[in-house]
């Protein structure tokens, strides 16, 4: 049930993003390769860094320093555990374990930017809505799944750099963090963007 | 912003995305081997030092499990892979100080071992494929092929240690301690005697209340 209050969530803050990016007069389309730094209780799943993953979104400026936007992004994490030992009570089982976590954010999202005098523009936000995670384990030829939808609070800070007058390039750092469900603890990771924006 | 620039960094970066999707896994057939075990905590182990177990080792495969030739009696593995098997089994007690029986009324316990052969079939269709939808015929956009299907072969063993001195008033005994291996059936046979042996080792390496 909760998964269906945080899509509604989702959808209505998204919805409600629309008139205000409808008077806008510029907008600008982010697309980036994202990189992922597991933390919490994802870290102690996968630790290795995981350098899959992709995002795009649009955001538009509705002050000369704030833009609201939308934004999707895929962050893939995978860890061979090699041969092992798992001990819970009197059970232990020993094989190799190939862990995944595919997890999909996607939010609505404000940014408040500061030039400098080099042509660098700071930018430092946050978003909401709700993230798809996709949890895998395979032992064996067995596969162990379980999905669930949790809701998304996801600060950011980066740097943007025009190139030209319609093309930027950015680099930030934002902290996904997603809140425990009942039947899933709070997934967390930093997520390191590298991307262009086209106006 | 030209509607062609983000559709083509856009496609771009979709399929570099997408071929994110299942990153690594399984490469080699003993990574795919598992030990599982398992013990009682309502019995002492401290109690049992001799074990009695039987030299042959019962074989349950789909084609046999309904008895087809009507002996009521069960189908046995080969000699040389069981002599392989037990011989694992008793290094491994005789190293924890277990000491094995020939009469089974001085038996602590029973050592009572089975394997079962599986057969699974896998069919894949990947949903993502048209076949008539691309252009050239014979070419797909990587990872994705048109249907398929493998079947692979998996063994197990179950080693189970019965409690010789707790037999209920129905003739029951409690299970103290189970071990289950569980493999691809691949490889020569020279690999696959080193993975069980090797699994059987770590079964009761994995298992130290045996102990003595």
């Amino acid at each position: 049930m909760k998964k269906f209050v945080y899509i509604l969530a989702s959808a209505a803050m998204l919805c409600g993003a629309r008139p205000v990016l409808a008077q806008d007069q510029e907008g600008i389309f982010n697309l980036y390769y994202s990189m992922g730094l597991a933390t919490g209780d994802l870290h102690d799943y996968i630790s290795r860094y995981s350098w899959r993953g992709m995002g795009m979104e649009y955001k538009s400026e509705i002050t000369d320093n704030v833009s609201m936007g939308i934004g999707a992004e895929w962050n893939t994490f995978y860890q061979d555990m090699n041969q092992g030992t798992f001990t819970r009570d009197n059970v232990a089982i020993t094989g190799d374990q190939f862990r995944y976590m595919n997890s999909f954010p996607m939010s609505a999202r404000i940014n408040y930017y500061k030039d400098n005098a080099a042509g660098l523009r700071y930018f430092a936000g946050a978003g909401i809505g709700t993230t798809y995670m996709i949890k895998a384990l395979d032992m064996s030829i067995y596969r162990f799944t379980q999905d669930e939808w949790q809701f998304l609070i996801a600060p950011e800070a980066g740097v943007s750099y025009d190139i030209d007058a319609s093309r930027t390039i950015f680099l930030s750092v934002k902290y996904n963090l997603n809140l425990k469900t009942k039947d899933l603890a709070g997934q967390s990771y930093l997520a390191i963007n590298v991307g262009f924006g086209f106006r | 912003m030209n509607p062609k620039t983000i559709l083509r960094t856009g496609s771009l970066a979709v399929l570099i995305g997408l071929s994110a999707c299942y990153p690594g896994g399984a490469e080699y057939v003993d990574e795919l081997d598992v030990v599982g075990t398992a013990y009682s905590k309502q019995v002492s182990f401290s109690d049992h030092k001799t074990y009695y177990m039987s030299d042959s080792i019962p074989q349950v495969a789909s084609d046999n499990i309904e008895d087809p030739n009507g002996d009521n009696k069960p189908d046995y593995i080969s000699m040389s892979t069981a002599n392989l098997i037990t011989s694992a089994i008793n290094r491994n007690l005789q190293n924890y100080g277990w000491s094995r029986v020939t009469d089974k009324t001085k038996a602590d316990v029973f050592i009572m071992n089975a394997t079962m052969q599986n057969t699974q079939i896998y069919y894949y269709y990947n949903y993502w494929y048209y076949g008539g939808y691309y252009p050239y015929y014979g070419w797909y956009y990587p990872g994705y092929y048109p249907p398929t299907y493998t079947t692979t072969r998996t063994g197990t063993l179950l080693m189970q240690m019965i409690d010789g001195k707790e037999v209920n008033g129905a003739g029951k005994a409690a299970g103290m301690w189970v071990g289950i291996i569980n493999g691809l059936l691949e490889g020569s046979s020279g690999s696959q005697n080193a993975r069980i042996s090797s699994s059987i080792d770590q079964a009761f390496k994995q298992s130290p209340i045996l102990k003595k």
